[in-house]
C-alpha cells in the first residue's frame, strides 16, 4: 500500500494508448486509479488483490495474444507465496504459456521448463516484507514467438532491463 | 406589426432590384445621366422610416452591393478621361439629400484615388456634408457607409494618400469624428419609450460603430506611442462624454478587443481608471476587468514574463482598482464583486505563480469582503466561488499556501457540504502535485482544513456510501505522501495524522488506519535501513505497540482486514528483528491471528483463501524462536485440518509443510507428519468419489517438491501413485469440468517427472509413473 508512481518513472508510457494491453494483477486501492487504469488502453485486465474488496473482479484472467496464452493472478492464492515451482503448477493447470503474477511486490523474470512467470513487483513500491521497496514494472513487447520484456526500476534512477522470452510448446 | 414589416422590406427590396436592374443597363450603354437617375431612385428608398434597423441593415447592405457597380463604372469614367470635379458636381444634382450624399461619398471614394486633390480635403469635406443627417438610424447608415468606402483611402503612414493627401494625425482624426458622430445617433436612438425593445435594436447594430475602433487599431501609423497619446485619450473621451451604458460598454469591449495585449499592458493605469471612475453605475465593470484580465493573462503566458514583471505593476494597478470597487459604497452586487475577486485570484495565480503574498493579499480582500455581508447573502453561487477561491491555489502553489493566515478566515463562511469540497480539493492538489508533506506546521494546517473529512462536525450532513469511500481513500492517500530525510520528524508527522484518524469514527478508520499502518511499516522499514531507531519515539517497542493497538481497534468491526493487517505487521516485524527480541510479542499477534481466524471468519471459501496466506506468511518468519513457532504453525496445520470440505482438509494441510520447511526451518519430521495426515484425510474421502483421485495428484506433486530435501520411503510414494492410476480411469469417465482438471493436472505431473528422470535427477529414476 503506497500511494501514487513517481511521476517521472515511466511518464511517456503511463499515458493512453502508449500501450495496446494493460495487466494489473490487483490491490489498486481506490476507484479512481482503477478508472485511471482503464484509460490507460482499449484492454485492461484487472485481477483480485487479497485487499481488493469489490465483487466484480476475477480472481483469475486467461488472455490469448498472437500465438502466447496467458494467464493472471495475484497469487495470495497459492502456497509458498511467490514460489516458482508452485507458481508453475498453477500455470499449467491453467494451461496457459505465461503467468503473470503479484502478491510479493518485487519484480522478477523467471523461466521454468518452457514456461514463463513474470512478476512486475509494485508501481508504487507498495510493502514488500523486505529492507527497501523498490517500486517496478514491467513492459511486454509482442513478437510472434517471442516476448520482449522491459524490467523497470526505480532505485534512486530509473533502470531498465531486457529479458527475451522465447515460445516453447 | 411582424407581418408589416417583411411587407415593407419585401416591397423596397423589389424597388431597389429593379432600380439597380435599369441603373446596370444603362451604365452598359454608357448613359451615365440616366444611370445616376436610377441610382438616385434606388437610394432613396433608404429614405424610409418604415423599417426597423435590423431590416434598414438588410436593405442598406442591398444597396451597398449594388452601389460598387456604380463605383467601379466611375472609376472606368476617370480612365477614359472623364474630370472627377465634373463628376463630383453631377451627382451633387440629384434631388433628395440622402441619395445626393450616397452617390457624393461614391464618387469622392474615386476622386481620392486619382490623388488629383489630397485625401484629407475630400474626406473632411464629405463629413461636413453627411452632417446634413441627424435622423438616428439613417445617419448612422450613411456615415457607415462613409466608413466602408473611405478606409482603404486614409492618409495613413505609408499609404500612397500619405503626403499631401494627409498624414497619420487626419486619418486619426476623421475616424475618430465618424465615431464620435455615429456614436451619438447611437445613443439617439434609445429614444424614451420601449427601452429594451430599443436596447436590441441598438445592439443589433453595433458593428457599424466598432468597425471605426477596428479600423483605427488597423491602421499603420498607430504605434504605442500614437495609440498612447492620441488615440486612446480620444476614445476615453467618446466614450466618458456620452454616459450611456450600452455605449460605454460596448466602446470598452471593442477598445479591448481590437488593440494589441501590449498596447493594453502600456495603458493599463487609464483604461482601470476610467473604469472604476468614470462610467456609469450601471455599466458591468467587474466583466471588462475579467475581460482584461484574460487577455493579459495570456499574453503574459505566451510572451516573456521578464517583461511583464518589471515594466509595469500590473498587479497592482488592478488590486487598487478592485480594491476601490470593493470599498467604494457602489451598488456592485457581492456574488459580482466575488466573481471579480475570482477573476483577480485567477489572473495572479497565472501570470504570478509562486507569489505567495499577492494571494495572501487577494485572500485578505475577499475576507474584508465577505466579513461585510449578511449569512443571507452567501447563496449557493457565491458558496461555489469560495470554493474555486480556496482550492484554486493549490493546483499551482505548494502546500505553503495553507499557511495563510486569511485561508480559514474564509472557510467558515461555508456549510459543512462546502467545507468538505474544499477539503476534497486540497487532497486532491496534494495528491495530484505529489506533494512531499514533511514539514510539521504544514500538516497541521492541512489536518485542520480538512477536518470535514476526518471527524463528524457539528453541522455534518450525511453522505452517500461510494462518495464516503471515495473521501476517506483520499485521505488514505495523503498520509501516505508524509516523508521526511530526519526519521523523527517524519515519525511525528505520521503521528499528527494517527491523532487525527483516532478522533475520527471507525466507519473512517477502516480507510484510514490501514493507510497509517502501512505508512508506518514503510517508517521501520527505513528505520531498520538506517541501522535501527534513533529516538525514544521512534523505538520497536513504541511502534509495534502503537500498530498491534490500531489493529486491534479495527478487529471488531473488520476481521478479515485485522487477520491480514496483522499477517504483513508479522512480515514487517520479521524485516527489523533478526535477533528474535519480541519472539513473544510476535507470537502473540501470530496466535492473535490464527484465533481471528478460528472464531471470527465464517464465510468457508474465505478460510480457505485466508489460510494460504497464514501459512505463506508463517513460512517466511525468523524472528519467532523455535518452540513458539512449532506451536503456531501446529496450530495454522490443525486448522486446516478443520476446513469444511475433505479436499480443502487434505491440500491445506499438504501446504501447511510449508511452515515447516523453508529457507528458516529445515524441520523434515513435521513434513512428514504433514504428509502422513493429509493421505489419511484423502484415503478417508476417495472411497467415495473417485474424482478426488486430484487431491491424490495435488499430493503427490507437493511430494516432488520436497523430493530431493526431505526423505520419503519410496513405499509411500509408489503407494499414492497407485492409487491414483486406479482411480484414474473412473474419474476420467464423465469427461467433465473437473475431469478435465484432473486430466490437465496428471499430464503435467507425468511430465515433471519424466523430464527430472531425463535430467538425471537420481531421486526419480526409481519413480514409476
Amino acid at each position: 500500500m503506497a500511494d501514487e508512481y513517481d511521476e517521472e518513472f515511466g511518464e511517456d508510457l503511463l499515458v493512453p494508448n502508449k500501450v495496446q494491453y494493460v495487466f494489473c494483477t490487483g490491490n489498486v486501492g481506490n476507484r479512481e486509479t482503477t478508472d485511471w487504469l482503464k484509460t490507460l488502453s482499449g484492454n485492461t485486465h484487472l485481477v483480485k488483490g487479497d485487499f481488493d474488496e469489490s465483487k466484480d473482479i476475477p480472481e483469475t484472467k486467461i488472455i490469448q495474444i498472437g500465438s502466447w496464452k496467458l494467464a493472471l493472478v495475484h497469487g495470495h492464492q497459492i502456497v509458498p507465496a511467490g514460489d516458482n515451482e508452485s507458481l508453475y503448477t498453477f500455470l499449467k493447470e491453467m494451461e496457459a504459456d505465461v503467468l503473470i503474477t503479484g502478491y510479493t511486490c518485487v519484480a522478477k523474470v523467471s523461466t521454468v521448463e518452457k514456461k514463463y512467470i513474470l512478476n512486475p513487483g509494485s508501481v508504487t513500491g507498495g510493502f514488500n516484507g523486505q529492507q527497501t521497496s523498490i517500486p517496478s514494472f514491467l513492459i511486454l513487447e509482442f513478437k510472434k514467438e517471442k516476448i520482449q520484456v522491459f524490467i523497470y526500476t526505480l532505485d534512486v534512477d530509473v533502470k531498465i532491463d531486457k529479458q527475451e522470452l522465447l515460445l516453447q510448446k | 406589426m411582424e407581418e408589416d414589416q417583411e411587407k415593407y422590406l419585401e416591397d423596397a427590396r423589389k424597388v431597389v432590384k429593379e432600380q439597380a436592374y435599369f441603373m446596370r443597363a444603362s451604365l452598359e450603354k454608357a448613359q451615365l445621366k440616366d444611370a445616376l437617375r436610377y441610382s438616385s431612385a434606388m437610394l432613396s428608398e433608404l429614405k424610409t422610416s418604415l423599417l426597423s434597423p435590423r431590416n434598414y441593415y438588410i436593405l442598406f447592405m442591398q444597396v451597398f452591393d449594388e452601389m460598387r457597380i456604380l463605383e467601379n463604372y466611375f472609376k472606368e469614367e476617370y480612365r477614359r478621361g472623364r474630370k472627377m470635379p465634373d463628376l463630383y458636381e453631377s451627382v451633387q444634382h440629384a434631388t433628395y439629400v440622402i441619395p445626393r450624399l450616397y452617390l457624393l461619398i461614391t464618387v469622392g471614394s474615386v476622386f481620392i484615388q486619382t490623388h488629383e486633390i489630397g485625401a484629407k480635403v475630400i474626406l473632411l469635406d464629405l463629413l461636413e456634408c453627411i452632417k446634413a443627417i441627424q435622423h438616428p438610424l439613417r445617419g448612422l447608415f450613411i456615415r457607415y457607409y462613409f466608413l466602408k468606402l473611405c478606409k482603404d483611402r486614409l492618409p495613413d503612414t505609408g499609404s500612397e494618400y500619405e503626403g499631401t493627401g494627409g498624414n497619420i494625425d487626419d486619418a486619426i482624426e476623421i475616424i475618430i469624428r465618424n465615431l464620435s458622430e455615429m456614436n451619438k445617433l447611437w445613443i439617439r436612438m434609445q429614444g424614451s419609450k420601449d427601452k429594451s425593445k430599443r436596447e436590441r435594436e441598438r445592439l443589433d447594430l453595433k458593428v457599424t460603430i466598432g468597425e471605426n475602433v477596428t479600423r483605427l487599431s488597423n491602421l499603420e501609423g498607430v504605434s504605442l506611442d500614437t495609440y498612447k497619446t492620441k488615440v486612446l485619450p480620444k476614445i476615453i473621451d467618446i466614450i466618458t462624454s456620452s454616459k450611456d451604458a450600452i455605449s460605454q460598454t460596448y466602446l470598452m469591449d471593442c477598445t479591448i478587443q481590437a488593440f494589441p495585449d501590449e498596447y493594453h499592458l502600456q495603458t493599463l493605469q487609464e483604461l482601470l481608471k476610467v473604469c472604476t471612475t468614470q462610467l456609469e453605475p450601471t455599466v458591468d465593470i467587474k466583466n471588462i476587468f475579467i475581460n482584461l484580465m484574460g487577455r493579459l493573462a495570456d499574453f503574459a503566458l505566451n510572451n516573456d514574463m521578464g517583461t511583464f514583471n518589471s515594466e509595469v505593476d500590473i498587479y497592482s494597478m488592478f488590486k487598487q482598482n478592485i480594491d476601490k470597487m470593493l470599498d467604494s459604497n457602489s451598488q456592485i452586487e457581492f456574488k459580482n464583486l466575488l466573481d471579480l475577486q475570482v477573476a483577480f485570484l485567477n489572473f495572479t495565480l497565472r501570470c504570478y505563480p509562486s507569489n505567495s503574498e499577492y494571494v495572501n493579499d487577494i485572500l485578505k480582500s475577499c475576507c474584508r469582503l465577505c466579513e461585510r455581508q449578511n449569512e443571507t447573502d452567501f447563496t449557493e453561487e457565491c458558496q461555489k466561488n469560495i470554493v474555486k477561491f480556496l482550492a484554486m491555489p493549490l493546483d499551482t502553489m505548494s502546500l505553503s499556501i495553507l499557511t495563510m493566515n486569511e485561508y480559514p478566515n474564509l472557510m467558515k463562511h461555508l456549510p459543512f457540504q462546502k467545507r468538505r469540497q474544499v477539503a476534497i480539493k486540497i487532497c486532491q492538489a496534494v495528491i495530484n502535485l505529489n506533494q512531499v508533506i514533511d514539514d510539521l506546521k504544514i500538516t497541521e494546517e492541512l489536518l485542520k482544513f480538512i477536518q470535514p473529512l476526518l471527524i463528524t462536525q457539528n453541522d455534518y450532513v450525511e453522505i452517500p456510501e461510494n462518495e464516503f469511500e471515495e473521501e476517506q481513500q483520499l485521505v488514505a492517500r495523503t498520509v501516505h505522501l508524509v516523508q521526511n530525510a530526519d526519521l523523527a520528524i517524519h515519525n511525528t508527522i505520521l503521528q499528527q495524522f494517527i491523532a487525527r484518524f483516532q478522533q475520527g469514527e471507525i466507519n473512517r478508520q477502516k480507510y484510514t488506519y490501514p493507510a497509517a499502518i502501512f505508512a508506518l511499516f514503510r517508517l521501520l522499514q527505513l528505520i531498520a535501513a538506517q541501522g535501527g531507531p534513533q529516538t525514544q519515539e521512534t523505538s520497536y517497542k513504541v511502534l509495534f505497540e502503537q500498530i498491534r493497538g490500531l489493529i486491534d481497534v479495527l478487529q471488531a468491526n473488520f476481521p478479515e482486514l485485522a487477520l491480514k493487517l496483522n499477517l504483513n505487521f508479522l512480515l514487517c516485524i520479521n524485516i527489523v528483528d533478526q535477533a528474535q527480541e519480541f519472539d513473544e510479542f510476535s507470537y502473540d499477534i501470530g496466535t492473535q491471528v490464527i484465533t481471528i481466524f478460528q472464531d471470527e471468519i465464517g464465510d468457508s471459501n474465505v478460510k480457505v483463501v485466508l489460510l494460504n496466506q497464514i501459512m505463506s506468511t508463517f513460512a517466511k518468519l525468523n524472528c519467532i524462536s523455535g518452540e513458539n513457532f512449532d506451536t503456531l504453525a501446529g496450530n495454522a496445520t490443525q486448522q486446516a485440518a478443520k476446513l469444511l470440505k475433505k479436499n480443502e482438509q487434505a491440500i491445506g494441510v499438504i501446504n501447511a509443510a510449508h511452515m515447516f520447511y523453508n529457507e528458516n526451518i529445515k524441520n523434515a519430521q513435521r513434513v512428514q507428519e504433514c504428509f502422513k495426515k493429509a493421505i489419511k484425510i484423502a484415503n478417508q474421502s476417495i472411497g467415495n468419489n473417485p474424482k478426488f483421485v486430484y487431491v491424490f495428484i495435488q499430493i503427490l506433486n507437493k511430494y516432488f517438491y520436497f523430493f530431493e530435501q526431505v526423505e520419503f520411503k519410496e513405499a509411500e510414494i509408489q503407494e499414492v501413485i497407485k492409487i491414483i492410476n486406479e482411480k484414474l480411469p473412473k474419474a476420467l469417465q464423465d469427461n467433465d469440468e473437473q475431469s478435465k482438471k484432473i486430466k490437465i493436472l496428471w499430464t503435467a505431473t507425468q511430465e515433471l517427472v519424466r523430464e527430472r528422470k531425463r535430467r538425471s535427477i537420481q531421486a526419480y529414476q526409481q519413480i514409476n509413473i
